[in-house]
């Protein structure tokens, strides 16, 4: 007796199945990328000209400012994370491809988030510290690797042919990266982190215009995520029918 | 799941290594290589490497090359059906392979300290137990990772490289822990660092042997 069963067939969504969704969705895209595009200009006048520095225990307090844009990315890649997450835990429960086109294109958007990050904050380090990197700072040494594991999950996707079994894979390693963001939390608050602390008693002496500030940056990056999310996501829709039709017509 | 079976199956792959020693070979012959280069490469360039650190980068290697094989192999043989189509539960092949991949790691951590005390003295002996204690704990979050890798690369193009890639970045966390605790044991910098490197490798070894014994049931399916 076989244990484990096939992997059951692709088929073409049938009338009210969830794949409709994306396309209803996808509407909203362009305004909430535009709406984020706004708000990034806004929120970058405000960083640059109008935030008092912050001037306490920084050496660098001019690009210091590159705080506001790097929160709001950094948060923006957990939302992805996340996202991606979720979206491959329901796959595994549920069969639905579409929760594996939204974690696939959930990672490749944290990834993007994850690149900005990093750069933004060697360039802060590079001024602060004098080094781009500190090796032995536990909370970039743990960005880093979450970054590299998204990296294995793009490329592990790319390397296996047949899509339920890819969407499985990738699914189970997906989570298993995700379940090193908790345990790379733990080390960093167990042992001492370099990095500047985010969430502190009394807010890190950072004002009301600078809160206002991380405020816009935060909103800002969130909807430029969920805007190209369903934007992606609606390509995803369209190139996965073409494929159906493309296997049928073979057929 | 069944005990009897996940120790059968692993005494399987056990004896077939035992039998050719293929791997073992090549994991003591790499080991050798790699600490040699650590040696030549950063003492040439003044900026020597340290035991623990030179210790646990060769294990992740030894590993990256050694555990690829648990599935690898069966699907290049052309056994993976054969072991789908028999009584074993996906738990019980994932647990078998686990325990034959720990096996395996072990030889190659082992043969790796051995041939560290030689070329780069005697340091790590000075907390013997703190040094074979976080040795286990990553041992086993290896091959924890390697034996579901290795099953979800085993149909896939290029898939020793791929393994290579998608297993890396998973133990970076245990070669992490495992260099800062051995490296406080070793200078005596504290059995307090020592103790959460020990916590953390059980955290992490207790959190992966449970999820992936849940999603080695996706991985295995055909």
């Amino acid at each position: 007796m076989n244990a484990f069963p096939r992997s059951a067939p692709v088929t073409a969504p049938e009338p009210g199945e969830t794949a409709p969704l994306a396309p209803r969705l996808a509407r909203f895209s362009l305004p909430l990328i535009l709406a984020a595009g706004l708000l990034l200009v806004l929120g970058t006048v405000l960083a640059l000209t109008w935030v008092p520095p912050l001037d306490e225990g920084f050496v660098a307090p001019v690009a210091q400012r590159i705080f506001y844009f790097h929160l709001g990315a950094a948060l923006a890649s957990y939302v992805a994370v996340a996202v991606t997450a979720a979206a491959s835990l329901l796959y595994l429960r549920k069969g639905d491809m579409l929760y594996d086109a939204l974690a696939r294109d959930s990672a490749g958007l944290a990834l993007m988030f994850a690149a900005m990050v990093l750069i933004e904050g060697s360039l802060w380090a590079t001024a602060e510290w004098g080094t781009a990197w500190r090796w032995e700072d536990a909370r970039l040494d743990s960005y880093l690797i979450l970054t590299l594991v998204f990296v294995g999950y793009l490329a592990l996707r790319r390397a296996v042919d047949d899509p339920g079994r890819r969407a499985r894979v990738a699914a189970s390693y997906a989570l298993l990266g995700s379940l090193l963001v908790p345990l790379s939390f733990a080390s960093v608050y167990l042992w001492q982190s370099l990095h500047p602390r985010v969430i502190v008693p009394g807010g890190q002496g950072i004002s009301a215009a600078g809160g206002m500030t991380v405020g816009i940056f935060v909103v800002a990056f969130t909807l430029l995520y969920v805007g190209l999310l369903l934007r992606r996501l609606d390509l995803s829709v369209l190139e996965e029918r073409v494929g159906r039709l493309q296997r049928s017509v073979e057929a | 799941m069944s005990l009897r079976i996940v120790l059968t199956l692993a005494r399987k792959d056990l004896a077939l290594e035992a039998r050719t020693f293929d791997i073992l070979a090549l994991m003591a012959i790499l080991a050798v290589t790699l600490l040699v280069a650590f040696r030549v490469a950063f003492d040439a360039g003044s900026a020597p490497v340290s035991a623990a650190a030179a210790l646990w980068v060769t294990t992740a290697f030894l590993a990256a090359l050694g555990l690829a094989r648990p599935f690898h192999a069966e699907a290049e043989a052309g056994t993976l059906d054969l072991l789908f189509a028999s009584p074993a539960t996906a738990i019980d092949l994932y647990l078998a392979k686990v325990i034959a991949a720990a096996a395996v790691a072990a030889f190659g951590a082992l043969t790796t300290l051995a041939l560290v005390l030689f070329l780069f003295g005697p340091d790590l002996v000075r907390e013997p137990l703190a040094v074979a204690l976080l040795l286990a704990l990553g041992v086993v979050g290896l091959a924890a990772q390697a034996s579901l890798l290795s099953a979800a690369s085993a149909g896939a193009r290029a898939r020793g490289a791929l393994f290579a890639v998608v297993f890396l970045p998973l133990v970076l966390p245990v070669l992490l822990w495992g260099v800062q605790g051995t490296q406080a044991a070793v200078d005596g910098s504290g059995t307090g660092t020592v103790f959460t490197a020990c916590a953390l490798l059980a955290a992490y070894d207790a959190l992966f042997l449970s999820v992936n014994s849940v999603l080695a049931r996706f991985v295995l399916q055909g």
